[in-house]
């Protein structure tokens, strides 16, 4: 499915790739066939956006003589023989998905606002990038979808848009699937169990990187330099990223050094890493530091910056700093001038891995 | 017949790459691919739904 951002390039690019495994590849313009039901969307002031609303389009789009289909992220590499799920028996039930409680990565019930706010159960909520969709049923419940839409209209900040609908409507009535079929390779990663074999990995929220010591990575990075859009165009735009993060790096060096003239340094840390901060920064007995532990640690933080006047530069040395940054920034505080992420002066050597997912964008 | 879809939406280019490595996985994993002389025949007509 798709709509006119399809280049002829790109359309040619996966005929080939069909026709190098003996396969067939059938295109659907979404924008073509679907416009009345794109307009719905609009009408309805969904926060969708186009590839979300592609798989509610399955239903109108393909021919009643399909009545099974298996629906894939882009985002994901098969690597079993998609025959072991295709003859799943998943009988009447509209779909059969991986439940996200099956990763492990997070706890659904925390993480997902319509779990949070008690219109689907934590453990039934399941992730929609790999699905085995009973269309013959789903044609069916074309009113049932209808509410699932009303429902998001109503709750626009629930923003898994097309993800929310279908377990609004489907997460008490459907297959769950065993991981292996829709792996998430970030949970994968925490979890300490990267291998690849026999499974769909699912590489959401840019958690494909180029570190060719994962197997996951290996096996994309295999399954893509496969693939016709591998050339030797890539080089050049690889050295172009690496030299931007280059320039950044450099950049803010620059501006850190400028930026701590005559001031002094203070620091915003869990308990749990306040030794590793300690040695990494060479943290003096005389400079300030203050415990990230609760919401009040948040105010401590702000009420000291305030008293501080703009001597001090505060380093916070915390994993969502997006969120402490935004606190900061709402009280007036200026991100570069007053605060800097602790973290983004860390590597490999203390953990933190480098994010490459930039140059697989680029690639 | 074993019917997958992918969604494509690509406004800058980059996720027909995604896209097609995805593909390309899936029939290499295919455990009876299409028999000798089928990708001559078959394989190379791509339709476009109407």
């Amino acid at each position: 499915m798709h709509d006119n951002t399809l280049t002829q390039d790109n359309r040619d690019k996966f005929v080939y790739i069909a026709g190098r495994y003996g396969q067939a590849v059938r295109f659907y313009n979404v924008e073509q066939l679907c416009a009345n039901e794109i307009s719905y969307f609009k009408e309805m002031n969904l926060a969708y956006t186009v590839g979300s609303i592609f798989r509610f389009m399955i239903l109108n789009l393909f021919p009643k003589e399909i009545e099974k289909i298996i629906y894939l992220d882009s985002d994901v590499i098969i690597n079993l023989d998609i025959k072991t799920l295709w003859e799943i028996d998943i009988g009447d039930k509209p779909l059969a998905a991986v439940p996200e409680i099956a990763n492990e990565s997070i706890d659904p019930q925390l993480f997902f606002p319509i779990c949070r706010e008690g219109f689907v159960k934590g453990e039934n909520y399941f992730n929609s990038g790999v699905m085995v969709m009973n269309l013959e049923r789903l044609r069916r419940e074309e009113e049932t979808l209808k509410k699932g839409f009303t429902f998001q209209s109503q709750h626009p900040r629930y923003i898994h848009f097309d993800q929310d609908v279908l377990n609004y409507c489907f997460s008490n009535d459907y297959v769950k699937l065993p991981r292996k079929f829709n792996r998430l390779v970030g949970s994968k990663r925490i979890n300490g169990s990267l291998h690849a074999e026999d499974r769909i990995c699912h590489y959401a929220g840019g958690t494909l990187q180029l570190n060719m010591d994962e197997a996951p990575n290996r096996l994309w990075v295999k399954c893509f330099a496969k693939t016709p859009w591998f050339n030797s165009d890539i080089i050049g735009r690889l050295y172009e990223g690496i030299r931007q993060i280059f320039i950044e790096r450099q950049n803010f060096a620059t501006q850190v050094s400028a930026v701590m003239s005559g001031k002094e340094r203070a620091f915003f840390i869990p308990p749990e890493n306040l030794d590793t901060a300690k040695k990494i920064f060479a943290i003096s007995d005389s400079e300030e530091i203050i415990a990230a532990v609760t919401q009040e640690s948040l105010q401590n933080l702000i009420d000291s910056m305030k008293k501080s006047r703009g001597k001090k530069i505060f380093f916070i040395f915390v994993g969502d700093f997006q969120a402490v940054g935004f606190e900061l920034t709402k009280a007036g505080f200026v991100e570069g001038k007053d605060f800097l992420n602790a973290l983004a002066f860390l590597s490999d050597a203390h953990g933190i891995h480098f994010d490459s997912y930039p140059l697989v964008k680029i690639m | 017949m074993i019917h997958v879809c992918y969604g494509l939406y690509d406004k800058f280019g980059r996720y027909s790459k995604f896209t097609g490595t995805s593909m390309l996985s899936l029939f290499e994993n295919v455990s009876n691919p299409p028999p000798v002389g089928y990708d001559t025949y078959f394989a190379r007509q791509h339709f476009d739904a109407r």
